[in-house]
């Protein structure tokens, strides 16, 4: 299993480095200026030009590459154009947040979808089915942008003048925390990093939970009809037992594929959510960089990205064996 | 010996479906004595696997077992019963194995940990003993090194060895009653052999009582005490299998006998019963085997036989009216 | 027009009014010594570039340099007069060469570690704003001055050309911390982590933790001299960053935030209809205009783009976009400037002399499609602007507009870098734009009108008049106002006749306050003028 890890990961590296010259060309060919936010008509030419020199932006395309290249492979990512800091300080304190909001969504993905498709195939063409159908399609059809602009205007703003409604039901609209959050004691901390954390992370989930249930639920159906399943009502086991330990496995194994296909739904859905929620993470870091062309950290945003969606990829797969024992002993023969 | 352990009287099991009822057994009544050996023969479709989930009570819906159908295991009338007490006969009272071993493993658990699973829960012990019982029964089936086995997964045994693991899985609690529905029909011709010596084998040595469920008549005569023969959703005869092989008295039961290799080693051909079976859905009037019976006349057509006479009652009005037997049935095909 | 204004700005006091009523009893009943404490919330959707004087040109990181974390040498009164902050008193005296401006500094203030900020601070400032190496943006802040000579700790003698204004320069100026910054060369000072990182001034408040994308906290500076006001009320100020209007809205409804700076139009009426929050407008610099390429055959007549101008409706563009935030404007002079021609009116909607003008001009519809031609060419042009929810409404409304007189409008809303470089390009590769300018206090419009930018980067509307250069290079170095007031009325004249740009509004400022906030004052010195002055009475903290 080792051997096959580090195998997957090389076979990533020229990925990688594919995705950044390419970003790296697309940013070059897009009209516009890192120097552009000071173009005012009280800052002389003779200053933009002497920034640009600084930051060695007056070189040719192809050197300003290799330059790029040299000192990234040497682990320096460079200094952000626009915010005037080593980028590896702002991933340091971006990328942490960012993985907050994102795991969080997944989890919330995956349990609910998975809930949610399981009593549906359990309660196959009860009402209840159609309306989870129903709700979920409608769901799904929702980008995660307007939806948390949504959840903002009623749960976060809405309420406010809705006399009776619960205190615990009001939701901070935006931010990772509250501006008294360092006078906290720890465990009030974790619930308002928590309260903070609903909003976003059902914006950014909710409807790829939506597909999450669909494919359990289609993916249960099938396997309930397996003959193994047969086998485990005919040794007495409770349904419980029957639908959470032997079908529920099985049921996984196509879903777990879908972890892999979501971390990068997830993380470029992270781009807008973040923008809502005003929550500092790398989403907004890449959608601030590219507004502003500041392609050094356009550049060490997608490196992370992608290395990121190749690590999720990764552990999909070793999930993936970890569930199926006939995937394991393949890839320990090979 | 006291009264049978397991006694069927007009199971009806049908299939309320969308488009339509399926009468997949209809009204079949038998006993299984303790310790005995019941084969269930009959052609595809006839009823003979929902004959057996049906005394588990495991059809799945659209099929219910309809009202009036009683199946007794010694005093308690299981068709009563709630969920819950079936659940404690299930793999405990009476277990199944299936005819496919290779889909009938769960396929992302131990061996050992699905053998385990339901002594645990039956016995109520724990995670080591249950593991223990499992390392014996794999070893009572006859696999080699049966405590590294346990930690195997289903794709690493063959058909042959799953197949045990079944029967060590179904054997584990102790059944009274074992129900083997076609167990080795989807094995090696070697394999089948080996696995039916060991049924035998552990049959008597455990004492219990089973259902051997076939087409394959070859097999139900070697390893029957009793025979059933099944049609259309209903038992056409029933007898001794020594009877039933010798003396068929049912028509239907003399063409399967016809169309077995073994016993019919001389005939050049294998013998076919004319026509097919017919849509569970609208079984024909009268006797249900009238439209492919050699003999049939008017009556059958008309009026349903009972199972008649008492020693091997069948199901056929010839057993009234012998004249009405014509040669053409008899020289076969 | 007028009467719509008056509503306005009526409505604006009237609500004002409530406010100032309901503090004015709080005032009261809390003594001055139980102010002190609690913490301020400050949201706006843009980020903070930099706490370094040396790199950021963005409104916010000034207002928050200038205000919070550094002090300047002097500071604007009410009526845009210099009065002395850090420099305690100056004086000039003319040399062979110009002048000598002598800084007398305060010496009770230091930096926030302790070391006091001496003259050699200023002359530090200076000398690296002078430097071309550090590339400091609003160099052109001191292009007319030439060198400064430190004479003892606290006074600085720095020595210039004479020009009108240029005590400017000094009221967005913070001296840096040379014993901090000194060793860094000049261009490596913009990435210094002090910018973001590391922060040391010797204002008000002092730094405490930036978390980039998220939040900008700052604490009260205990030892701030009571000679510039003592250690402010509020013990903790935070800047939110929120870029979405509508989170940042229920940020403040919630309760989360205290002040939202440049509230969206449409917000305004929701903000004062909620109990705790209220807006406070003021007329600040900014201006928005459409500028007409003079290069396209269609714009160079003064004629036609003087119809275009009478041919919108800017009172309703003010009414319906603007939600009433804005002012018709009459050229590139704010009413805040001293020389805003008060007698001026602006050019009324007036469609009917649009129409007459551009016939005048020779634009007529020919063919009956509803637009205007002159031989092969037609009153047809493309309008862009960047993604903005009140420039993209206003195109609408200019759109249907000049359909009205027969000129034929395509709105094409352009991702900012794209758009900047379409009209920074020397080809100009547009037809027209919306846009704003924010006008200095120090008002020198040669950039953008004069004939010798005509290839400049900031000409866009190709505008040559020699007069208006003439009258430009004169009030750009006559000292005595009432000398320039004549000249800078026929500036005004000259372009509201001309119409280089449709000036469309003088732009009105909205800030939502939560009440609790108490004593903020806000105008066109800044959002966070006030800020040390702010309170929040105890019962009222979070
Ligand atoms: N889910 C179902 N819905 C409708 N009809 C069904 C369903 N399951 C079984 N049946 C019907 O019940 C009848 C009996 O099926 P059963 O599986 O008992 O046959 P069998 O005798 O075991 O045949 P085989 O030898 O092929 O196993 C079949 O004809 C089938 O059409
Ligand atoms: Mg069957």
């Amino acid at each position: 299993m080792t051997a096959y890890i580090f195998r997957r990961l090389l076979q990533a590296i020229p990925l990688v480095f594919g995705i950044l010259t390419l970003v790296f060309v697309i940013l070059q060919v897009a009209p516009g200026d890192p120097m552009a936010i000071y173009m005012h008509p009280s800052v002389a030419p003779e200053v933009l030009e002497q920034m640009r020199e600084n930051y060695g932006l007056d070189q040719p395309v192809h050197i300003q590459y290799v330059r790029w290249l040299k000192s990234f492979l040497s682990g320096d990512l460079g200094t952000s154009l626009t915010q005037n800091r080593p980028i590896a300080a702002i991933l340091a304190e971006r990328i942490p947040n960012t993985l907050l909001l994102s795991g969080t969504s997944l989890l919330l993905i995956f349990a609910i979808g998975i809930a949610i498709g399981i009593v549906q195939a359990v309660r196959q063409h009860s009402k209840l089915d159609h309306a989870l159908t129903l709700g979920a399609l409608f769901i799904y059809s929702m980008p995660s942008f307007w939806l948390g602009l949504m959840l903002i205007l009623i749960l976060a703003y809405r309420v406010h003048w809705v006399e009776w409604w619960p205190e615990a039901l009001k939701f901070p609209p935006s931010g990772m925390d509250s501006v008294n959050y360092d006078l906290l004691s720890t465990w009030g901390k974790f619930t308002d990093r928590l309260d903070h954390l609903v909003l976003p992370s059902i914006a950014l989930g909710v409807s790829s939970a939506a597909s999450v249930a669909r494919y359990t639920r289609s993916s249960m159906l099938e396997v309930i009809r397996q003959d193994y399943i047969r086998t485990a009502r005919a040794k007495g086991l409770p349904e419980r037992t029957v639908i959470l330990k032997h079908a529920l496995k099985n049921a996984l194994l196509p879903i777990i594929t879908l972890l892999g296909l979501y971390l990068p739904f997830l993380f470029s859905g992270a781009v807008l959510v973040e923008v809502v929620f005003a929550w500092p993470g790398m989403g907004r870091a890449i959608y601030d960089a590219i507004q502003q062309r500041d392609y050094p950290t356009v550049m060490a945003t997608t490196f992370v990205f992608a290395v990121m969606v190749v690590i999720a990829n990764l552990i999909a797969d070793i999930l993936y064996a970890v569930v199926d024992p006939r995937i394991r002993y393949e890839r320990e023969r090979r | 010996m006291s009264g049978p352990i397991l006694q069927v009287e007009n199971l009806r099991t049908y299939f309320h479906t969308a488009d339509g009822l399926v009468r997949a057994v209809d009204g079949v009544s038998f006993n299984l004595g303790r310790g005995e050996t019941l084969g269930i023969v009959g052609e595809s479709g006839c009823g003979k696997s929902i004959t057996c989930l049906s005394i588990l009570r495991l059809v799945d819906p659209p099929g219910r077992i309809e009202p009036d159908s009683t199946i007794r295991l010694g005093d308690r009338e299981l068709t009563r019963l709630s969920e819950a007490a079936m659940r404690e006969v299930r793999g405990n009272a009476i277990s199944m194995i299936f005819q496919e071993p290779m889909t009938s493993l769960n396929p992302v658990w131990t061996i050992g940990g699905q053998i385990a699973e339901a002594v645990r829960l039956h016995r109520g012990v724990g995670r080591a003993e249950g593991r223990e019982r499992a390392a014996e029964m794999l070893g009572l089936v006859g696999l080699a090194n049966p405590q590294r086995r346990l930690d195997d997964y289903p794709h690493e045994l063959s058909g042959g060895m799953r197949q045990r693991a079944m029967i060590a899985m179904a054997l584990a609690c102790d059944p009274d009653v074992l129900l083997a529905d076609e167990p080795t029909t989807a094995l090696d011709v070697t394999i089948q052999a080996e696995i039916l010596d060991l049924l035998c084998e552990l049959q008597e040595r455990l004492g219990m009582a089973m259902i051997f469920v076939s087409h394959d008549l070859g097999v139900v005569a070697q390893i029957a005490d009793r025979v059933i023969v099944m049609y259309a959703g209903q038992v056409l005869e029933e007898g001794a299998t020594e009877g039933i092989f010798s003396r068929p008295r049912h028509p239907y039961t003399e063409g399967l006998l016809r169309s077995t290799p073994k016993l019919t080693a001389k005939l050049p051909r294998l013998a076919t019963i004319a026509g097919s079976v017919p849509s569970p859905k609208r079984w024909p009037a009268g006797c249900r085997f009238h439209p492919r019976c050699p003999h049939a006349w008017d009556r059958c057509r008309e009026d349903v036989p009972p199972l008649l006479a008492v020693d091997q009652p069948s199901r056929c009005w010839l057993e009234e009216e012998p004249q009405r037997r014509t040669r053409r049935g008899e020289a076969g095909g | 027009m007028r009467t719509g204004l008056f509503v306005i700005w009526g409505a604006v006091l009237l609500f004002a009014g409530c406010g100032e009523a309901e503090r004015a009893e709080d005032s009261a009943a809390v003594p001055d010594a139980e102010r002190y404490g609690g913490t301020a919330v400050v949201a706006a959707s843009y980020e903070v570039n930099s706490m370094n004087q040396f790199a950021s040109i963005d409104e916010i990181s000034q207002e928050l340099q200038n205000f919070v974390l550094l002090t300047t040498l002097i500071r604007y009164d009410e009526d845009l007069q210099p009065v002395p902050y850090l420099a305690e008193r100056w004086d000039t005296a003319t040399t062979r060469a110009g002048l000598r401006l002598t800084f007398q500094l305060r010496d009770d203030v230091s930096w926030h570690d302790g070391v006091p900020t001496t003259a050699h601070d200023v002359k530090f400032t200076f000398d690296r704003i002078k430097d071309p190496a550090t590339a400091y943006p609003r160099a052109s802040l001191l292009a007319l001055y030439d060198s400064a000579v430190v004479s003892d700790s606290f006074t600085v003698a720095l020595y210039l050309t004479r020009h009108p204004g240029f005590m400017d320069a000094w009221r967005t100026i913070s001296p840096m911390p040379a014993h901090i910054l000194g060793g860094v060369p000049p261009a490596g000072l913009r990435h210094h982590p002090f910018g973001s990182e590391s922060p040391v001034g010797n204002g008000p408040f002092r730094f405490v933790e930036h978390r980039s994308g998220d939040r900008w906290v700052f604490e009260a500076n205990p030892d701030f001299p009571e000679g510039l006001g003592g250690r402010p009320y509020v013990d903790r100020l935070v800047y939110r960053v929120i870029q979405e209007p509508t989170t940042l809205l229920g940020e403040l409804i919630a309760g989360e935030v205290d002040v939202y700076l440049v509230v969206a139009p449409a917000q305004v009426a929701q903000i004062e209809a909620n109990p705790g929050t209220e807006v406070v407008t003021y007329a600040n610099r900014n201006y928005a205009f459409i500028n007409w390429n003079g290069r396209r055959t269609f714009f160079q007549d003064p004629q036609v783009r003087r119809a275009l101008t009478l041919a919108i409706d800017r009172g309703s563009i003010v009414e319906v976009a603007r939600q009433g935030l804005g002012r018709v404007a009459n050229g590139p002079v704010p009413p805040f400037h001293w020389a805003y021609h008060t007698d001026l009116e602006p050019l009324p909607y007036d469609p009917d002399s649009a129409r007459a003008l551009l016939e005048a001009a020779g634009w007529v519809d020919q063919d009956g499609d509803g637009v205007r031609e002159r031989d092969v060419f037609k009153a047809s042009f493309e309008i862009k602007t960047n993604p903005d929810a009140t420039r993209q409404e206003i195109l609408t409304l200019v759109q249907a507009d000049l359909a009205k007189v027969g000129v034929d409008v395509r709105p094409r809303v352009q991702e900012s870098q794209s758009l900047g470089q379409d009209i920074m390009s020397p080809e100009r590769r547009f037809d027209a734009f919306l846009l704003g300018w924010r006008a200095d206090f120090n008002l020198d419009d040669r950039i953008i009108f004069a004939c010798s930018q005509l290839e400049g980067a900031y000409q866009w509307a190709s505008y040559c008049n020699p007069r208006v250069d003439e009258i430009l290079d004169r009030v750009a170095m006559m000292e005595d106002r009432s000398q320039a007031l004549p000249l800078w009325h026929e500036y005004q004249e000259i372009l509201r006749w001309e119409q280089p740009y449709t000036f469309l509004y003088y732009d009105v400022r909205a800030n939502a306050v939560r009440q609790r906030i108490q004593d903020v004052q806000m105008d066109i010195r800044g959002d966070l003028l006030s800020v040390k002055n702010w309170w929040i009475a105890p019962a009222d903290r979070r």
